[in-house]
């Protein structure tokens, strides 16, 4: 309890309020952009908040990263454009409804369950970090080589079409993390003898290259689309029958968010997904589904949510991101000198529960502000693509040039844009590469503390049960594949 | 053919990463130096590139990908190179309208008249709030 008021003390301080209020505001308006996601909401956002206190900053930064996740749903409904991954699912039956002249309510709706996901993540995530945080004291760099290690090859193995391009971009996002001096040797590595590599790369421009100029060459032929209907605040009013059916999905959707959250490799999209699957599955008559169900948007909207909360309990009690979302915010906090993991609890409670409790309130924000702004996002959507997309070019580069006043960063996003649109065009998703780039320096540094504490023999790495049955479970996602591919070659004999 | 020349390229970075990760240093006992985890990183991205390379020339490949549309992809490369060339000796105004006409190029909608006047708006609120408001040290106009 004394956190609790510690945390809403500190998160009630009225900067901390108006970044909240900024961030939720900011990611709600880049996320109703069809194609540009919380990624890159994040990503264009954190030059901002480089002049603001480190709290201030990440509150802000978590701000835009749930209302990206909430307006991305606006353009699923409308316009049946996800504007992230996560929302994908709530077209199925947003966008049937939109059809339908039921546009407002389907808003409405994932206004309420996405606060009710919010809501429950963010409970859960309240009870959890305290518990997870005492394990992890105890954890040694076996532990975290390990975890690192479950992260990378639960990324590349999970969700994927084809987990050998997962794969490729988490080994060269590991890759271009090395550039650099290493600080143990002192040996330069990938700097080709230029001074402007040997600090190594910037999370910024590679995640602002990756995420948001090549998303923006994708949707440059593609985000023309327009609105053609007016949304009033009457004409959000669900009926008695919809808020009836929209309870227990609503539950049962913020159920599997808290589930998928903190695991790494899944998050919110493989959360939305499967809640979406699950009330097929439970429905007196699946076969409407997809033709403008509310259950079809209150469970997914409802799921994402809780996942978007959840995801924190790994990021900021043990260190390590589950998602790629969370890499980029794990690398936020470190730009601002924050270094996430058991000890930041511990050391910096006001920190760590003012940003458990400006969730919160940028969730109770969501909820007050999306509702009469409702028709705000709507006209968003109808500025033309070809005006909007010019200016978002803009913001990049002069958010690249402004980490440290230099071209050289702006060419870096320039470089990652145009490697990352190629490697997308086919079919290579840029998210990995991100995780490889953040989570890259942290395994070799508890690989090489490991080493020498374990005196040279592999054996230290497996010699806890945390360790050991990380590594159990990284075999075990490396053989199922392998399992599928000969139990199909076997059928075919 | 856009399937092997991303492979192939994969294959070769991967190459040239292993090539210049073996002179990194070794260690020596219990003290890892800085080559094995860069070996290990990009000998893997070489092997697993191989094995793409082989799967599309098996035609097993499950996604074929799609050519790059050229159009959009160079009048926004071009956009944010003209914008790092000139920013620190035209001025932010400039920069940012030259940055904003290039890639309005990567469209084929018309309406241009309309989006001067946007470009031209856009810039003066731009220079207004980084420049003014946060302080970003690059003049409106000159260098």
């Amino acid at each position: 309890m004394d956190n609790i008021l510690l945390g809403l003390s500190t998160a009630l301080i009225p900067a901390n309020l108006l970044a909240c209020f900024a961030g939720v505001f900011l990611g709600t308006a880049i996320g109703v952009i069809p194609g540009i996601g919380a990624m890159a909401a994040i990503a264009l956002i954190l030059p901002l908040t480089f002049s603001l206190d480190p709290l201030t900053g990440i509150v802000m930064l978590a701000g835009v990263y749930y209302g990206a996740e909430y307006g991305g749903s606006t353009a699923s409904i409308l316009l049946n454009l996800p504007g992230t991954p996560s929302n994908a699912i709530t077209c199925l039956d947003g966008y049937p409804m939109a059809q339908q002249g039921r546009a407002g309510v389907a808003l409405f709706i994932t206004t309420i369950a996405s606060f009710v996901g919010g809501s429950i993540g963010i409970v859960v995530l309240t009870l959890l970090s305290p518990l997870i945080t005492s394990l992890a004291m105890a954890f040694g760099p076996a532990e975290y080589f390990a975890l690192i290690l479950l992260c990378f090859i639960a990324v590349a193995a999970i969700g994927a079409d084809d987990p050998k391009k997962n794969l490729v971009m988490i080994l060269l996002g590991g890759l271009i993390s090395l550039v650099g001096i290493d600080l143990y040797d002192g040996v330069q590595r990938y700097t080709f003898g230029q001074g402007q590599l040997i600090d190594g790369l910037s999370l910024v421009p590679v995640a602002m290259g990756l995420f948001g100029l090549s998303e923006i060459i994708l949707s440059v032929r593609s985000g023309g689309a327009r609105v053609k209907q007016s949304i009033t605040l009457r004409s959000m009013i669900p009926t008695r029958d919809d808020w009836r059916r929209i309870g227990f999905p609503m539950l049962r959707g913020a159920g599997f968010g808290c589930l998928f959250g903190p695991l790494p490799g899944t998050g919110p999209t493989v959360a939305a997904l499967t809640s979406y699957a699950a009330e097929r599955r439970l429905a007196d008559k699946p076969e409407e589904f997809g033709t403008g169900r509310v259950e079809g948007i209150a469970a997914p909207e409802a799921s994402n949510n809780a996942a978007v909360q959840t995801a924190f309990i790994p990021t900021l009690s043990l260190g390590i991101p589950g998602t790629p979302t969370m890499a980029i915010m794990i690398g936020a906090l470190m730009i601002h000198g924050i270094v996430p993991g058991p000890m930041l609890m511990q050391n910096e409670p006001d920190l760590f529960w003012g940003l458990v409790m400006s969730f919160w309130i940028g969730n109770l924000l969501l909820l007050l502000l999306n509702i009469p702004l409702i028709s705000l996002w709507v006209s968003l959507l109808n500025i033309p693509y070809r005006l909007l997309y010019p200016s978002i070019i803009v913001l990049i580069c002069i958010g690249s040039y402004s980490i440290s006043n230099s071209v050289f960063d702006v060419g870096l996003v320039l470089l990652f844009g145009v490697v990352g649109y190629l490697l997308r065009r086919q079919g290579f998703a840029p998210a990995p590469m991100l995780i490889g780039f953040v989570l890259t320096p942290l395994l070799e540094e508890n690989l090489r503390r490991g080493w020498l504490m374990g005196r040279g023999d592999p054996a230290y790495f497996v010699s806890s049960p945390v360790a050991g049955v990380s590594l159990f479970l990284c075999g075990l996602l490396l053989l199922l594949p392998l399992i599928g591919v000969l139990r199909r070659s076997a059928a075919r004999i | 053919m856009a399937g092997y020349l991303t492979w192939g390229a994969l294959g070769l970075v991967g190459a040239g990463a292993f090539w210049m990760a073996l002179g990194f240093g070794w260690g020596s006992g219990p003290r890892i130096g800085s080559a094995p985890l860069p070996v290990l990183l990009s000998g893997l991205l070489v092997v697993v590139a191989l094995w793409g390379l082989v799967e599309t020339l098996l035609g097993r490949a499950r996604d074929r990908g799609a050519a790059p549309e050229w159009r959009p992809l160079v009048a926004v490369a071009a956009a944010v190179a003209l914008f790092a060339a000139t920013v620190e000796h035209i001025g932010l105004v400039p920069a940012t309208l030259g940055c904003m006409f290039a890639a309005y190029l990567g469209q084929t909608e018309p309406g241009h008249g309309a989006f001067m006047v946007y470009a031209a708006g856009f810039a003066a609120v731009v220079w207004l709030i980084f420049s003014k408001g946060l302080g970003l040290p690059v003049p409106a106009f000159g260098g």
